[in-house]
């Protein structure tokens, strides 16, 4: 079977090579920004002659080949003047292309090739420019990246905080990649901002179904967010000052065209602003922390001309701590509290052109995302006799450290081959407890000392390893296919030491794209994509607390697995100034695991093992309506999506199967900016979503008598809660908007920008809980924002 | 700047003044009232159920007990008794929570369950819709190897047994102790002391079976009562080993001590483990896990019929 499979391989490449049986020759090289020397990526390149084109990668490499011969070649991309390349093809040629902005930024293009969205071969993926998100009003001001993603069709969220859905996955399941290094915890300040500056940020694309075989490891999404590499032209920098942060960035070459660097900062300063307004006395003082902070540098260098060197690290991380001390003549006692965390990514890539067709890309990666807390309590009297120290601190967090190959293969235009490999080693340390307590008396019989370190779950590392093949092909002239295999490998140090790899732990993961062109401006396409993600993330909260642990796949708790199915249909409206479609999904996972019901993290003394429901299965499906538009002086986008989402596990709502909680049955989405004049833009988002499932109380009966110890009987009025997350919420709406003032000098360019988040204060759930009011039982909702205004200055350099 | 100054302190204040809480209506749908079964099943006593009608969450009367229902017993589907209220005595058990008591009438019958049967029991009530329950008396479990070690420890006893689980289907088990000392005696100072306990002893035990609740005495469960299932012995002996401290009871002060081994009925298991988790998890909130459901098992109503097969083992006399 294998050696038929390898021959198959074998014979399909030799195939790919000979579709021209004449001389070839290639036309290969990078495109760039010319203003600051930004590769650009998903630039169409086109041969009109014979209509056959390509795309440039991620990196913004482009090889086509061709039969020897002269054409007219032209590279276009959306808000860059189209160029065009006369070539005598008799010889392969190296021709790096430098893009100018169009003058107005946005206006008329020839859109060409694989960035038309109906020329795609791939479905459920959406490329969202980095500047239309700027323009997206953001809470308080903080353009967010996560919170743009948010706006999307398919993608549900929970009101104001950071962690998304898609299509009725969890949150788990997504897989945030910051310059290909996987992001555990995307939140800052519990939620409410995400961690990507988007100063810093190129690129964001969000792929959420018809997965290529090169992407593996989670089942729902795949969001790759791309950093700038920095200006290579000039220097230049942009400082924010905002209501509750300030952003600094600063990017320039080190040796012109060569070598550049960028480096963004922000922080946070709420506890700066609160300080002043803190009780303190002679005898209390009360300090307060409460802050985050990003950190984001990138390097890059051009070696030669076939090899580039990228270096680029993130670093952040958010404090929360209160330190109450009190004084008095005899003694002194102290209480404080701490949390903590953040993530560590690093990567370093090497892209090295091994032919004018091959190119390579060669990754290392580190990762890591780190929670705690600590609590102490301290009292000592002013002799120094007698003293009571009590502490406890908690520490729980993911690393990893992987490498990473990936190969471009461009034999001719009518294939592009990408295989690869990667190897990651995780390091979960799942949660352990420190507990020290110092009691020194004058009683020194009664003196105790307790230093020790609890650990309710082992620490285990865990070994994943994949390998890919994909090709998009052009079958005909209307029919292109992007067909892959995806071979995942996993194991963990506990289940077997002897062998990295475990054969039974070996998955097979198909992928299939199909795109059939119905004319110039209609295309039809399906995907189907098998996924398997070998960690699980464990989670009580209805929001992504950073207390949430990340835990690998192990006999308990085994490798969740998806299949979904996708049909799409799209058009290009007005010459590519509108784009639509239409997709249809349905998505079934197995293996998922969630809490026991009742449990809460937060003060069990359980292992994660024990203290969950296994073997859970899943399914969503639904139909997402996307009309964009693209060109113009008002851009933006229409979403809509209708959908389904449940879930059953065998010991949860008694075996049936129940809504899960973000099932959101209508999701509605505007987004609109708008250009007025050099001067003046402005933003404005209003969203609707049918209210999350929650489980709530329907009735209230008598429940048995039980005996009690006191030889006395007692009975409790029982809540009968119906189905599990049978109720709604209230539906969720939000109006948001923003102006951006613009003046520009020969040197400064200064944006003013000030804005409203939720504009109508509309009172949006967070959740709900039922209570006694004057005796008269009634449901609270809790909501967090009613209208925030923003103010926030720029200065670019 | 001034100006900017004005509008960060105006944004901070909107924002701590801002309510967060607000009475809300939630798309429930109505409750209908319906009619509550509550009743277990045991075959040391002879049938007895209570009878009561439900009422939205909301609402803001109580639920109340139904005094005049019709209650019909069946065995393997065959008619055996109409349950009769017994109004002449009439039981006030405090309602959790707030010290206040409700009345409560048993309707009875004089039939005692069997084991290995199943029983139904079918309400009819003019102003509700019929309800029905029913629930399978497990069989009789033989106990072995009985050993009590009362030597080996100056602080505790061993207690140990063993028996066969049913391959054949999930069995769910209890195991109490139950103790009824009585002992007057001179103490050192030859003051006149009266020892006096009656009721349950707690147990400490580390089998795997038994759910964790405890990590600080040694022991992974202890606590005086204990269900569990045979989901890690199923179609195996299974050994059970528990040991009793004497600072809980002191055994040879007890003229009475007997171990009750019953055998669940499965909806027994789940309606006990869900009324614990729903207890134990509390409401859901943003924080807390997912509220538990209690398990019910009757037909068009809510409650619960459940049984057990009781065995009782006598250590003294």
């Amino acid at each position: 079977m294998n050696k038929k499979f390898l021959i198959l391989i074998v014979v399909y490449i030799l195939k790919a090579n000979t579709v021209f049986c004449d001389e070839k020759y290639t036309v290969s090289g990078y495109i760039s920004d010319i203003s600051n020397g930004e590769n650009i990526i998903g630039v169409n390149i086109f041969c009109k002659e014979l209509n056959q084109g390509v795309t440039s990668n991620t990196f913004g490499f482009y090889s086509l080949t061709l039969p020897k011969g002269e054409y007219n070649i032209s590279y276009s991309f959306i808000g860059y003047q189209t160029q065009n390349l006369i070539v005598n093809l008799k010889q392969d040629i190296e021709e790096n292309i430098e893009f100018e902005v169009n003058s107005f930024n946005i206006s008329e293009v020839q859109v060409k090739g694989e960035a038309n969205i109906v020329d795609k071969t791939q479905t459920s993926v959406i490329d969202i420019p980095i500047e239309q998100i700027k323009t997206i009003p953001a809470l308080l001001g903080e353009v967010d990246i996560i919170k743009a993603i948010q706006l999307l069709p398919g993608v549900q969220s929970s009101e104001g905080t950071s962690g998304f859905y898609v299509r009725g996955g969890g949150p788990d399941q997504n897989l945030i990649l910051l310059d290909g290094v996987p992001v555990y915890n995307a939140s800052h300040l519990g939620g409410i901002f995400s961690v990507f500056n988007a100063d810093a940020i190129k690129s964001v694309r969000l792929t959420k179904g018809g997965f290529p075989a090169r992407f593996g490891g989670r089942l729902s999404s795949v969001l790759q967010i791309d950093m700038k590499e920095g200006n290579q032209k000039e220097l230049k920098g942009d400082a924010t000052l905002g209501l509750i942060s300030s952003k600094f960035t600063l990017e320039g070459p080190i040796i012109k065209d060569k070598t550049s660097f960028i480096i963004s900062a922000r922080r946070t300063y709420l506890d700066l602003i609160v300080a002043p307004f803190l009780p303190r006395t002679s005898e209390n003082t009360t300090d307060l922390t409460l802050y985050f902070y990003d950190l984001n540098a990138k390097v890059n260098h051009k070696v030669s001309k076939k090899d580039r060197i990228y270096l680029s690290a993130y670093t952040g991380k958010d404090k929360l701590g209160i330190d109450f001390t009190e004084n008095t003549d005899s003694d002194q006692s102290n209480l404080d509290f701490g949390l903590g965390y953040g993530n560590i990514t690093s990567t370093l890539r090497w892209n090295h052109l091994i032919s004018d067709k091959l190119f390579s890309n060669t990754t290392l990666t580190y990762s890591k995302y780190s929670f705690n807390t600590n609590f102490g309590i301290n009292y000592s009297d002013n002799n120094s006799i007698e003293s009571n120290d009590i502490s406890f601190g908690y520490l729980s967090g993911i690393e990893d450290l992987g490498v990473r190959v990936d190969l471009d293969y461009s034999p001719n235009p009518n294939h592009d081959i990408k295989f690869g490999s990667s190897f990651t080693k995780h390091y979960f340390f799942p949660g352990e407890t420190n507990l020290f307590i110092n009691q020194i008396s004058t009683d020194t019989s009664s003196n105790f000392l307790l230093d020790t370190i609890l650990t309710f779950s082992n620490n285990i590392n865990a070994y994943e390893m994949f390998f890919y093949v994909e090709d998009n092909f052009k079958i005909s002239n209307r029919l292109k296919a992007n067909i892959g295999l995806h071979i995942g490998l996993y194991n963990t140090d506990e289940e077997n030491s002897n062998n990295l790899f475990n054969k039974n732990n070996i998955s097979f993961q198909p992928r299939a794209s199909i795109r059939y062109l119905i004319n110039e401006f209609w295309s039809a396409k399906a995907s189907y994509a098998e996924m398997t993600q070998n960690i699980h993330l464990l989670s009580n909260s209805s929001i992504g607390f950073p207390s949430d642990i990340w835990v690998p796949a192990v006999n308990q708790a085994p490798s969740q697995n998806s299949k979904q199915w996708a049909g799409n249909i799209s058009t290009d409206i007005n010459n590519g100034e509108y784009e639509l479609s239409l997709e249809g999904y349905y998505k079934t996972m197995s293996n998922l695991i969630t809490y026991k019901a009742g449990y809460s993290n937060l003060s069990s003394t359980e292992s994660w093992e024990n203290s969950i429901e296994n073997n859970g299965d899943g399914e969503s499906y639904g139909a997402e309506l996307f009309l964009q538009k693209k060109k113009g002086k008002t851009t933006g986008w229409i979403g809509y999506t209708l959908s389904w989402t449940n879930r059953q596990f065998e010991n949860i709502n008694f075996g049936e199967w129940y809504p899960y909680k973000f099932d959101r049955r209508h999701d509605f989405s505007l987004v609109l900016s708008h250009r007025f004049n050099k001067k003046w833009d402005a933003g404005l988002t209003w969203i609707y979503g049918t209210g999350n499932a929650i489980t709530f109380p329907r009735a209230i009966y008598i429940g048995a008598p039980e005996e009690q110890d006191w030889e006395g009987q007692s009975v409790d009025y029982i809540e009968s809660y119906g189905d599990r997350n049978s109720t709604r919420l209230n539906a969720v709406h939000r109006l948001d908007f923003g102006f951006n003032r613009t003046k520009k000098s020969k040197k400064l360019t200064k944006i003013l920008s000030f804005g409203a988040y939720n504009a109508y204060s509309r009172k949006n759930p967070f959740f709900a809980y039922l209570t006694n009011e004057n005796s008269i039982r009634v449901a609270k909702q809790v909501s967090l924002f009613p209208i925030i205004p923003s103010i926030s200055y720029r200065i670019q350099f | 700047m001034k100006k900017i100054k004005q509008l960060i302190i105006l944004s901070i204040l909107i924002i701590s003044c801002g309510d967060m809480e607000t009475v809300i209506d939630l798309d429930i749908p109505p409750h209908d009232p319906v009619l509550v079964l509550n009743g277990r099943l045991d075959t040391d006593t002879s049938v007895k159920v209570l009878i009561s009608r439900s009422v939205g969450a909301f609402d803001t009367a109580s639920p109340q007990m139904v005094n005049n229902a019709n209650a019909l017993l069946f065995e393997d589907n065959l008619f055996i008794d109409s349950l009769e209220i017994d109004l002449a005595n009439t039981i006030f058990p405090y309602v959790q929570g707030d010290w206040s008591q409700i009345a409560m009438n048993y309707y009875k019958s004089d039939y005692i369950p069997i084991k290995d049967k199943t029983y139904k029991i079918e309400v009819t009530h003019p102003n509700f819709n019929n309800i029905s329950g029913s629930t399978y008396v497990p069989n009789d479990i033989i106990l072995k190897n009985i050993t009590i070690d009362t030597t080996s420890n100056d602080d505790r006893i061993n207690f140990q047994f063993s028996f066969d689980d049913n391959i054949n289907q999930q069995n769910y088990y209890a195991l109490a102790l139950n103790v009824a000392c009585n002992k007057s005696y001179y103490d050192e100072y030859g003051y006149l002391e009266n020892y006096s306990y009656r009721g349950l002893v707690n147990m400490s035990s580390n089998d795997p079976s038994f759910p964790v609740n405890d990590i600080f005495s040694g022991y992974t469960f202890v606590d005086d009562e204990v269900i569990f299932s045979d989901a890690l012995f199923n179609g195996q002996e299974k050994n059970i080993s528990i040991d009793l401290f004497y600072e809980d009871f002191q055994f040879g002060d007890c003229d009475t001590i007997n171990f009750e081994f019953s055998t669940f009925s499965n909806d027994a298991y789940v309606y006990y483990n869900s009324l614990d988790n729903q207890r134990e998890g509390g409401i859901s909130g943003i924080f807390g896990g997912e509220v538990v459901p209690v398990y019910t098992n009757i037909t068009n109503g809510l409650g619960m019929l459940i049984s057990r097969n009781v065995q009782k083992v006598y250590v003294k006399p």
